[in-house]
């Protein structure tokens, strides 16, 4: 009787298509997620072949606290390679996070609530430094800083341009570190801001004005705590962008020997200290979730933050009065010193035999279209646009990117379909919760998770495979998506599915004629933004890539590496320039773009 | 709901196939074949290599130095019935051996046929003792490459030598234990050993017992008195340890730092690799002075690495293989054009092969007392213990 | 007490005039509303009152003083108005309880401690709401959140108080009470009240004046039963009023004065205005209410029943007449079967004219038939 009961109510589960779906996210998320780090934690605790093997002389494979017995309690060797370069992942972190959010939020701030001029440029451009690889703007910062009194004392723009030195903390270091984090992730804090600010009600803060209210005491009471989630969230995300950056604090860090987690993590994987480095992997998975948790906790369920859109199109915007001009042009010469320099600088590394020399009888084009056979001298065989090996890296870039977008924009759809069709059920929360876990995971971290799966027995075949690279970005760039279909989703009753659902319009039909024609532009915005993502993306696939240039940022993270800077600022640019003609094509074909992806 | 249970179960079965592909065959056949190629002339070979492409297989390379891809190009130019089967792939130094190691036997399509790496230590700990790959070489350069590059063999010598912006003038590096002196904080430039390799080769092979001894001496002729300390273990733990507290890390690869130092500040010096000057700008070429051609440096004015040839395990193409490392070792793959030889800074194993004149350069039987070199074996045995020796001092 | 007043003020945005010329004097202890159809530029106008919106013209007076001239380019801001504002959707700050909320203004006013926890008290139980202190907003119905914006609204015990629409987020049977609530409230507090409304029975019944807007421009500034018995054209007559007024096309015939010929459903009918007719001759609409169109069995008017529509109380009767389709309300419940033949009379002296095409009021008066 009662297995008969079972039997009906799992028919009943089953027979809603949104549970179909839940059930198969929550196992495919389950495997390709929590699998992948229950394998890196058991790598905790083994010993690997080559250097921990003769350290140990244990067998591989066997049970041991050596790695965390070397690592946590304070030796030279734990100060060295985990409590100091915690400290510093920390400030970069932390610093980065506050600095993104205060330049983000101040500029859509501006851009939302002022009467500033300039803001279609000013917005249009802001997000450019987001489009480049993070370790790109480090690059420029150095050629823009670097002088005489400092690294290899080589002479750099601004010295040589107005002869200004800046000391040593504010070229190398984690000052510039924060920096260029903070720059790269501002559009990040810019768009998710000023999206939650060009929709909150104007009302709530013209009846604090009306209430005699001054303008600060609006921000720092009303404003600001209505905003907090978007800027935890931002903060969130940045502090975990920062905490595992990899490619930044490479470049920034070494002259003045400052390391970071995810430094010490590649070098000791590298040198063969992999259960340690799987450590610290998981110290940056944990801080995530640890800082989700206080997120949660900060803001609570109570506060319900779901106001009713009001009559928004009335915003009064601030006037800037006599500040107006000064300000709009100091924004402007940011988004033109942060934004549109680094591309001209690009442009400009790219065309230059002997850098540094911007002489016109020193420019040449080889290093884009130059056929003479100069291995030699270069490395390359020729310009990059003639290069084979570029244009294979690029392909399986271009199309790494569209079948990832393919199967996050899809997924993150009926993600967003399922969960609200189910919401408050467990299994919604699970799934939700699920395909946001990525999010928390560093990408190196990522990376090395599924480099540890991959060389684990049973599963070596996906090794160095493009179907391994098409998982792992799928997986880490899934929550956006998932978050994007989830929001896009609730703006849809569910009685315009069931008016279909009435007449009998099958599951799959009511999908692609109701649901997704209604949602397009933002659906499509869910699709846009993994395409961005793998296209500037190389923390994530540095470890997992069978050889450098496999894809174009790893060859370019490598050209980068190995100093063939201008092979490596031509590729920046093509990758800027290749990301910009996608979203400006998306956007004009179908109305989407990428801030709408991120936004919402 | 039972159509679901049936999905599930497809899922897992098509899973399970590709896990069961993921086993190697042939590996025995691989291992006689290269020992049947040992004795085999090159034209042999190539009718053997011309039977493996025709069966559809392809060699792919992977490589740690770029020249690798100029060889291949030479090589398919040599024997035109391979011609665009020889695959070049670049790989990171640092993930040369994790990328191997799980690639190779893995089933993986375009998984490395052949590797050129360097680092011998590696390769023993993690190709050749878990039989990943294989040595392999020829009889017919047994008589002209010594013994000790035949297993693995070694395709090309590489050195990383004292160089120095001269446009302050000479620095008067006489003795490497000057480097250890205050006077040189923030000015000597070596890329971070923890990252890279062969950097960390050089400071474990100076604990060598020879080298201990070497750098007492060296302490001796500079001091005046003979080396001895409470404090460290040797001479050579005392001059890595106040060495490493010198050295700035500002480049972090041999290009920038050949580039960087060459347009830098007077009286910078570097330890890099001597080839990185065919980077540098000719108009900045005459600022930098290579210290072993201006004096002679009490202890080492550098140190030498190698470069090493191994055949994959499961590999479609043995002789093909075969064939290349024959190509690589012999007077055309090296000293061919715009190879190896033709760039200061590379030295063959063969000694049939000299350097060219034009080329600001000497053999390598020249450099054997003036370098540090790399003994495989030592730095196997005695990895752990100095790289963490090492490490701590990088981080401070 | 303040006195409100409104000179040439003209709203533009863009191209765009949303308020066009307006001129107004709100009394002291008044309650205006402000109605018209959306987009009529009725918020906008209480906005620009209220210094949320710049007026692109015109003079504002707030008590005697001038918080807006755009040719002096004085421009108080709102804080300085001494307002209260009460929007649509309450914006309840989402982050702070109830007693945060209703506290907020006057800490901004630095009122000790002490005094707060007593205005707040007093506001909470003025308006019912004691148990909710603790709440935050997401956890309050719609009434109990209109009453916390309400009592947000008046901790200051501003002079003047500005309503947009409040009770438009609120099912029929709370707008009822809540109307109620208001009225109390705008004798109990002393203060002027400018009401925003599209709803007319809202303005009707709630307010001391009613100012009707369309497209931006003022129509009748009134009582509401001046609106309501003397509407300035036809667009006031057409929107006040419900069931709406009746419009039949009819034309001059003779008359002079006071008096009037009409041709009306084909017969010529005799016109008695209360003054003077403002002018003779051409086209014309008359506008009869429906209860100035009984049923009788001696009716002259003759037509057949389009459809009844009783509510219990009374009953509206639709009937086709030439064409025209005429309202009448009958007290009490009848039921007419459709197409029944039906008679009707036109009583009273609030029968209008109203001049065509413009649709000006011409005369008030009364007809015979």
């Amino acid at each position: 009787m009662h297995e008969k009961k079972l039997s009906h109510r799992m028919k009943a589960f089953f027979s809603k298509p949104s549970n179909i779906l839940l059930v198969i996210f929550l196992t495919v998320l389950f495997v390709l997620s929590v699998l992948p780090l229950l394998t890196m934690i058991s790598n905790m605790f083994t010993v690997h072949i080559g250097t921990e093997k003769k350290l140990l002389r244990l067998p591989e494979g066997s049970f041991t606290w050596n790695h965390f017995q070397r690592l946590f309690p304070v030796s030279e060797w734990s100060v060295v390679n985990f409590w100091k370069p915690l400290g510093n992942s920390f400030v970069v972190a932390i610093g980065a996070g506050v600095l993104g959010i205060l330049i983000g939020g101040t500029v859509a701030w501006f851009i939302t609530r002022s009467n500033m001029k300039y803001k279609k440029f000013i917005s249009a451009v802001f997000v450019f430094p987001y489009m480049m690889p993070a370790w790109t703007l480090a690059l420029f910062w150095i050629n823009v800083f670097k002088n005489s009194q400092v690294g290899g004392g080589n002479v750099g723009m601004l010295e040589s341009m107005f002869g200004i030195c800046m000391p040593e903390w504010f070229v190398y270091g984690l000052f510039p570190m924060v920096i260029v984090i903070a720059l790269h992730y501002s559009p990040f804090a810019y768009l998710l801001i000023g999206g939650i600010l060009k929709n909150m009600d104007a009302t709530l803060e013209e009846s604090a004005t009306i209430l005699k209210a001054g303008r600060f005491k609006i921000i720092r009471r009303i404003t600001m705590p209505i905003v907090m989630p978007a800027i935890l969230s931002t903060f969130l995300l940045i502090f975990s962008s920062g905490f595992s950056s990899y490619t930044v604090p490479v470049f920034l860090g070494s002259a003045v020997k400052t390391f970071t987690l995810s430094t010490k993590m590649r070098a000791l994987i590298n040198a063969g200290y992999q259960g340690q480095g799987y450590i610290i992997a998981f110290v940056s998975i944990a801080l995530g979730c640890f800082i989700l948790g206080l997120n949660q906790w900060v803001t609570g369920k109570r506060k319900s933050y779901t106001t009713v859109t009001g009559k928004s199109g009335q915003v009064s915007l601030v006037d800037l009065k006599k500040a107006n001009t000064p300000l709009s042009l100091l924004l402007c010469a940011y988004v033109l010193f942060f934004a549109i320099a680094p591309l001209i600088s690009f442009a400009l590394e790219s065309v230059i035999r002997q850098p540094g020399n911007y002489h016109l009888s020193n420019m040449t084009l080889h290093f884009w279209i130059g056929t003479e056979a100069s291995a030699y001298e270069t490395g390359m065989i020729s310009g990059i646009l003639l290069n084979p090996t570029m244009w294979k890296a690029l392909g399986r870039q271009v199309l790494l990117a569209l079948i990832v977008a393919m199967i996050v924009g899809t997924s993150g759809m009926l993600i967003g379909y399922s969960c609200v069709r189910q919401r408050g059920s467990r299994l919604s929360r699970w799934v939700e919760s699920m395909a946001f876990f990525p999010y928390l995971m560093p990408a190196m971290a990522f990376g090395t998770i599924y480099l540890a799966v991959a060389t684990s027995q049973g599963f070596k075949f996906l090794y160095g495979t493009f179907a391994l690279l098409i998982l792992v970005a799928s997986i880490k760039f899934l929550p956006f998506a998932s978050r994007s279909g989830i929001n896009s989703m609730l703006q849809i009753s569910p009685e315009i599915e069931e008016a279909a659902m009435v007449v009998g319009v099958p599951w799959w039909k009511r999908m692609v004629r109701i649901m997704f024609p209604i949602q397009k532009s933002s659906i499509l915005s869910g699709y846009l933004l993994p395409v961005i993502s793998v296209m500037r993306e190389v923390a994530l696939f540095t470890l997992l890539v069978p050889y450098a240039r496999y894809l174009l940022t790893t060859m370019l993270f490598s050209f980068n590496e190995t100093g063939y800077s201008q092979y490596g600022s031509a590729v920046t640019l093509l990758i800027v320039l290749i990301i910009i003609l996608i979203n400006t094509l998306t956007n004009k074909l179908t109305g989407a773009s990428f801030d709408k992806g991120i936004g919402g | 709901m039972k159509r679901i249970i049936a999905c599930l179960m497809l899922v897992c079965m098509l899973f399970a196939t590709f896990c069961g592909a993921a086993f190697a065959e042939g590996e025995d056949a691989v291992q006689s074949a290269l020992t049947a190629a040992q004795s085999m002339s090159n034209e042999e070979l190539y009718e053997k290599a011309k039977e493996e492409v025709a069966a559809g297989a392809q060699l792919n390379f992977y490589s740690t130095t770029s020249f690798a891809e100029k060889a291949a190009d030479n090589f398919m130019a040599a024997y035109p019935e391979l011609a665009g089967k020889v695959i070049y792939a670049e790989i990171d130094d640092g993930e040369t051996y994790t990328i191997l190691q799980n690639t190779i036997g893995s089933g993986v399509e375009n998984s490395a046929d052949m590797a050129l790496t360097q680092n011998g230590s590696d390769l023993r700990t993690f190709m050749l003792d878990e039989g990943l790959t294989y040595s392999y070489f020829p009889d017919m350069y047994k008589d002209v490459v010594p013994e000790e590059f035949q297993s693995p063999a070694v395709v090309t010598f590489i050195d990383s030598l004292f160089i120095y912006n001269n446009t302050a003038g000479d620095i008067g590096l006489t003795n490497v234990w000057q480097l250890t002196e205050p006077a040189w904080s923030g000015k000597v430039f070596f890329k971070d050993p923890t990252n890279e390799t062969v950097n960390i080769n050089f400071l474990i092979m100076l604990t060598s017992p020879e080298w201990t001894e070497r750098m007492a001496a060296a302490y001796e002729a500079y001091y005046g008195e003979p080396w001895a300390s409470d404090e460290y273990e040797s001479a050579s733990y005392e001059w890595i340890d106040k060495f490493l507290a010198n050295v700035n890390y500002t480049y972090t690869s041999a290009s920038d730092m050949a580039k960087g130092i060459a347009s830098g500040a007077g009286g910078n010096l570097g330890l890099f690799v001597f080839s990185k000057l065919r980077k540098v700008d000719e108009a900045d070429r005459g600022n930098l002075t290579v210290v072993q051609f201006n004096n002679e440096v009490e202890g080492f004015s550098g140190f030498m690495y190698n470069v090493y040839a191994t055949v994959a395990k499961d590999t479609e193409c043995p002789y093909t293989c075969a064939l290349f490392i024959n190509y690589l070792l012999g007077e055309e793959g090296f000293a061919g054009e715009n190879s190896w030889n033709s760039s200061q800074g590379y030295y063959s194993p063969n000694s049939s092969i000299a350097k060219p004149e034009e080329l600001e350069d000497e053999a390598y039987d020249y450099w054997s007392d003036k370098l540090v070199f790399e003994d495989a074996d030592y730095i196997y045995d005695n990895y752990a213990d100095v790289f963490e020796y090492i490490a701590v001092r990088v981080g401070n | 007490m303040p006195h409100i007043s409104l000179e040439h003020i003209t709203k533009r945005f863009g191209k765009f005039v949303a308020v066009d010329d307006l001129d107004l004097e709100i009394d002291d202890r008044g309650f205006i509303t402000l109605l018209g159809p959306s987009g009529c530029g009725k918020t906008t106008t209480l906005r620009m009152i209220a210094g949320l919106e710049t007026p692109t013209e015109g003079r504002i007076t707030l008590d005697g003083k001038v918080v807006f001239d755009a040719d002096k380019g004085i421009n108080i801001p709102p804080a300085a108005r001494d307002i209260g504002f009460l929007f649509q959707n309450y914006a309840l700050w989402p982050h702070m309880t109830v007693y945060q909320n209703i506290a907020f203004g006057l800490e901004n006013l630095k009122w000790s401690k002490q005094d707060i926890r007593k205005r707040v008290d007093e506001l909470l139980a003025l308006l019912k709401i004691e148990d909710f202190e603790k709440r935050y907003p997401s956890e309050l119905s719609g009434g109990q959140q209109q009453r916390v914006a309400i009592a947000r609204t008046l901790a200051p015990s501003p002079k003047v108080l500005f309503m947009d629409e409040p009770l438009s987020n609120l099912d029929a049977k709370l707008r009822q009470e809540m109307r109620t609530e208001l009225k109390r409230l705008h004798s109990d507090t002393n203060s002027t009240f400018v009401y925003v409304t599209h709803d007319q029975l809202e303005a009707m019944t709630l307010s001391t004046k009613v100012c009707l807007m369309n497209n931006g421009v003022l129509q009748q500034y009134a009582p509401p039963l001046t609106v309501y018995n003397e509407p300035a054209n036809r667009f006031v007559a057409e929107f006040v009023g419900n069931p709406t007024m009746n419009f039949v096309p009819a034309q001059f015939v003779s008359g002079e004065g006071e008096q009037a010929v009409l041709r009306l459903f084909g017969r010529e009918v005799r016109f008695t205005a209360r003054g003077p007719i403002a002018s003779h001759g051409g086209e014309l609409t008359v506008g009869i209410r429906p209860e100035f169109l009984p049923i009788e069995a001696d009716g002259v008017i003759q037509g057949i029943a389009y459809s009844t529509l009783p509510s219990g109380m009374e009953t509206t009767v639709k009937a086709l007449v030439d064409g025209v389709m005429l309202t009448s309300v009958v007290f009490g419940s009848v039921d007419y079967p459709v197409d029944a033949p039906i008679r009707m009379n036109i009583r009273g002296d609030g029968i209008i004219l109203f001049d065509e095409p413009g649709g000006r009021q011409i005369a008030i008066g009364s007809l015979a038939l």
